[in-house]
């Protein structure tokens, strides 16, 4: 028990951290975030009172207090651009992206799991190539490429599918929106499979290796018995990581993705905050992000002892 | 008169590897009679490991068997498909192996494993398959069976897991159990034990044991028959009493000699360590493989394989100068 | 070490024919962009008579929108972004040598502390903060140097810390640390030739993703900016002509996927030979 305390001790101090480091980085952006405010005819007094006003001329880590503050209030800040709450944005966003990457990420894994586990049981015969393979190629294609070449097949020549968007104009049915979402997660899927084919593989063939295989052989076992019942479990560690690691990637894996499918997501979100510097936006969905991260680590980090008895946590 | 259990015939299985082919069973045979023990003994490397695992058809890349028949019941074994083989694993045939924590698979109890066993071979509830489990467990000499049935193995002494192993090679009633130097990976002490158990056990099941082990102590405890391997062959073969004590082959009478008890340590005042560098795997079939190290080689030696020569009914050796001497 | 290059290095290539490949691919690469200038095409020059040209004899890879010769702009694009993948490497690798070797031999409150930023830098939404560095900075090669760089050396850095401290067990390093030799020797003279197999696969793999990270940072338009160009930028200008000239979209793509795929598969090849206790092969 007191392992869990301390990793969780250990992540609510990196979190806090990542807040300051969060901080720095807009304090260190260029430009006054005043500019937004001050109209042509305004006078250097009432500049200055505005300022005053928003807390600009307190020494640094007073204002580093005053944000912390609101964010655990929940306040993150208005849109310099639009004026919005920040955090009503964010939500906003948020649903569409995680439908996004949550799909992915089952349908990934899912897919991932049997391929790397009849990768690494026909190790180095044809069908481990060409999974092998497969896999190089989808850790080193660039992402937006990918998408770009997909739209031009499907969206400009075929036309089947849809390029932009989650929905089509006045279209709310469940079939578009499915329509719409299979390029973008098309993408996301083919590079994420081929990370995990990788990790599993390896693990799968190390546990091949074991005694313990020998022995259910020995003792009657199925080749699909032991593949997906006994090594399965024991390569579940090394999923449970990677899921863990992929958790941040609900938020912001997509950026790219979401840009270029027009898909109206927290990474389109993202892009737009940084090309129009609207920092407390940026601020909100960077810390956001880092929560998720960390949250993810321990989440995986305290799962291991569910799936592994040797590692005594809870 | 006992009846032959199971018969292995001129068995060959090599590695090929990169830098060629390792020969490590090179022409084996023996036979097992129903409800004894009999024991392979030999140096590391010598191939006896191999050899049981040829037996069960385990041989996976880059190793083959290349030849030979093991008949076991009347059928032989290296011909069965995967599914009839699946049945005689651990049903009618089962293997202890020599370190048990590894034969076991860590993220499961040992209850789910040795359960999951019977299940497999024979058709009984979950509930029943338990209480045979238990039983069991019991009938090794664990503790606390019915708590000790959800427990891990690393939460067991090596003692107590090769009794695990030791139930689960019981577990279907197994005509022959092959047990891979079981007492090696344990102390001293505990290897007295374990082996006791064995003894107790096959005495009541009448069950056969083929017994592997580099430890003589161990085969005059044990085992009624005896084969001696060195580099992949058989070189000699008879009852306990035979081998103990009218050795025949250079061989046998090394390991007898490099063994402490009481005689050779009034008589010699120093152990006879045997010359051993490691085996030489690549060696050719056109000599007795143990001319490299034999103190009484004649010509014939390095130019021939020798066959086995009967020295009575029971008692064979691989050897021209015995064939010189009878 | 010195037999694993003679030797081994030979053997596994040989041996593997994709992985001769790969690297046969990388050699061209790094030769076409170091020798781009014998390319006697200027890549900026416009022409918008010959805009959107498809691949033909005089422009074996077309005419961009501005009439500016592809083949060139690919060839010095690749320029940019392989020196941009190498020099991103290097920063990263050093970093994390340097905070590996540091946090691995002395342990103690050094090690932790170190060990802490590690996790507080990779705590944080690597791609994101990428993005938003790069606004802020001002735009070039540089920057993007120097952002892939920082944000990139931390899996070195826990991987070289690792071995360190397997390495730092050994007995020569012990003879030396008794021998009085100062730390930064035994690090330097000792330690890091021991690491330096998984240092060169880190380094392999590092490249592979520092390309792939300046091509999308540039392809968001921040980075390399016009009329340079790197593959990555190219595509973000392709982006717009997909219907009319699918081929700049398709050929600078094309090109980062054949580096990033050599450098990765070249990262696998060595790994295999400089660890070999990995049963994987």
């Amino acid at each position: 028990m007191t392992r869990v305390i301390k990793r969780i001790v250990q992540s609510i101090f990196i979190i806090f951290i990542v807040s300051i480091v969060c901080f720095g980085l807009t304090k260190l952006a260029p430009g006054d975030p005043v500019l937004t405010y001050i109209q042509p005819n305004m006078s250097e007094n009432y500049i200055n009172q505005i300022r005053e006003s928003l807390g600009l001329n307190k020494p640094i880590y007073i204002q580093y207090f005053i944000w912390l503050k609101g964010i655990l209030a929940g306040n993150f800040g208005h849109s310099l651009i639009n004026n919005r709450l920040v955090l009503t944005q964010v939500i906003e966003r948020l649903p569409a992206t995680m439908l996004l990457m949550g799909t992915s990420l089952v349908i990934s894994t899912i897919i991932a799991i049997p391929l790397g586990l009849l990768s690494a049981e026909y190790k180095n015969k044809f069908l481990d190539k060409i999974i092998g393979f497969l896999s190089y190629v989808g850790i080193s294609i660039p992402t937006f490429w990918l998408a770009i070449v997909l739209i031009y097949m499907f969206s400009v020549n075929l036309r089947i599918l849809p390029s932009i968007g989650m929905h089509s104009v006045g279209d709310n049915t469940f079939l578009d929106l499915l329509k719409h979402m299979i390029l973008p997660c098309t993408v996301i899927i083919f590079s994420n499979v081929a990370v995990y084919i990788r990790y599993i593989r390896s693990s799968a063939i190390t546990e091949l290796t074991s005694d313990y295989v020998m022995v259910q052989t020995a003792y009657g076992a199925s080749r699909f018995v032991i593949l997906f019942q006994h090594v399965l479990k024991n390569v579940m560690l090394p999923i449970i990581t990677i899921l863990g690691m992929s958790l941040q990637n609900l938020v912001s894996g997509a950026i790219i993705t979401e840009t270029i499918f027009g898909w109206p997501g927290m990474g389109q979100l993202a892009i737009n905050s940084v090309m129009t510097f609207d920092y407390p936006l940026i601020m909100a969905i960077t810390m956001f992000t880092a929560l998720l991260i960390i949250i993810g680590n321990l989440a995986a980090d305290l799962l291991y002892s569910v799936v592994d008895p040797r590692i005594k946590i809870l | 008169m006992e009846r032959i259990l199971l018969e292995v015939k001129n068995l060959e299985t090599s590695f090929f590897t990169k830098h060629g082919e390792l020969k490590a069973v090179r022409g084996v045979s023996f036979h097992v009679n129903e409800g004894e023990v009999f024991g392979i003994v030999g140096e590391s490397g010598c191939g006896k490991s191999i050899t049981i695992k040829s037996i069960l058809n385990l041989i996976q890349e880059p190793g083959k068997i290349k030849k030979g028949e093991v008949i076991f019941d009347g059928v032989d074994i290296l011909k069965q498909s995967q599914k009839e083989l699946m049945k005689i694993r651990g049903n009618r045939i089962s293997i202890i192996f020599q370190d048990p924590l590894s034969s076991l698979n860590p993220v499961y109890t040992i209850g789910s494993k040795l359960i999951e066993v019977i299940r497999r071979h024979n058709n009984i509830s979950k509930s029943n398959a338990r209480l045979r489990a238990i039983e069991l467990l019991k009938l090794v000499g664990i503790p606390l069976p019915e708590k000790r049935i959800d427990s891990y193995p690393h939460e067991f002494s090596g003692g107590m897991r090769q009794r695990v192993m030791i139930a689960m090679s019981l577990s279907c009633n197994p005509k022959l159990i092959i047990a891979d130097e079981p007492t090696t990976a344990l102390d001293v002490t505990i290897q007295a034990q374990i082996l006791k158990l064995l003894k107790s056990l096959q005495e009541n099941t009448k069950t056969a044991i083929i017994l592997i082990t580099h430890d003589l102590g161990v085969v005059a405890q044990m085992c009624s028959r005896v084969a001696v391997m060195y580099n992949g062959i058989i070189v000699e073969e008879g009852s306990s009493e035979d081998i103990f004590y009218r050795p025949q082959h250079q061989y046998t009478k090394a390991l007898i000699n490099a063994f402490p008890s009481e005689d050779n340590l009034e008589k010699n005042s120093k152990l006879i360590f045997l010359n051993n560098e490691g085996s030489d795997v690549v060696v050719s079939d056109d000599s007795c493989p143990f001319i490299n190290k034999c103190t009484v080689a004649i010509e014939i030696c390095s130019q021939k394989k020798p066959e086995f020569y009967y020295v009575n009914d029971n008692h064979k050796v691989r050897c021209f100068e015995n064939k010189k001497k009878n | 070490m010195k037999e694993l290059f003679l030797k081994k290095l030979p053997l596994a290539f040989k041996g593997n024919k994709m992985a001769l490949g790969a690297v046969i691919v990388i050699i061209l690469l790094v030769l076409a962009s170091v020798f781009a200038f014998l390319y006697p095409v200027n890549p900026n020059k416009i022409n918008v008579m010959q805009r959107l040209s498809t691949p033909s004899l005089s422009h074996p890879f077309g005419t961009d929108d501005m009439g500016r010769d592809y083949l060139a702009r690919s060839l010095y694009g690749g320029r940019v972004s392989l020196l941009v993948g190498f020099l991103a490497m290097i920063l990263s690798t050093i970093i994390g040598i340097a905070v590996g070797t540091v946090s691995g031999y002395f342990g103690g409150i050094i090690d932790t502390v170190l060990m802490r930023i590690v996790d507080v830098l990779m705590s944080l939404p690597t791609f994101l903060i990428m993005v938003v560095m790069s606004a802020y900075l001002k735009s070039g090669v540089e920057s993007v140097i120097i952002i892939i760089g920082l944000l990139t050396w931390m899996s070195i850095a826990r991987i070289v810390r690792a071995e360190t401290i397997s390495a730092k067990e050994r007995e020569f390093v012990i003879y030396s640390k008794v021998s009085g030799e100062r730390p930064w020797k035994i690090m330097l003279v000792h330690i890091i030739p021991i690491i330096m197999p998984t240092i060169i696969v880190s380094a392999t793999i590092n490249i592979a993703s520092a390309i792939l990270m300046e091509s999308s940072l540039s392809f968001f338009g921040m980075g390399v900016k016009p009329p340079n160009a790197s593959w990555g930028s190219m595509l973000n200008n392709a982006q717009g002509y997909i219907t009319e000239a699918p081929y700049l979209a398709i050929i600078p793509g094309l090109l980062i996927f054949l580096t990033v795929i050599s450098f990765n598969f070249s990262g696998d090849v060595l790994r295999g030979v400089f660890e070999p206790n990995t049963k994987t092969d």
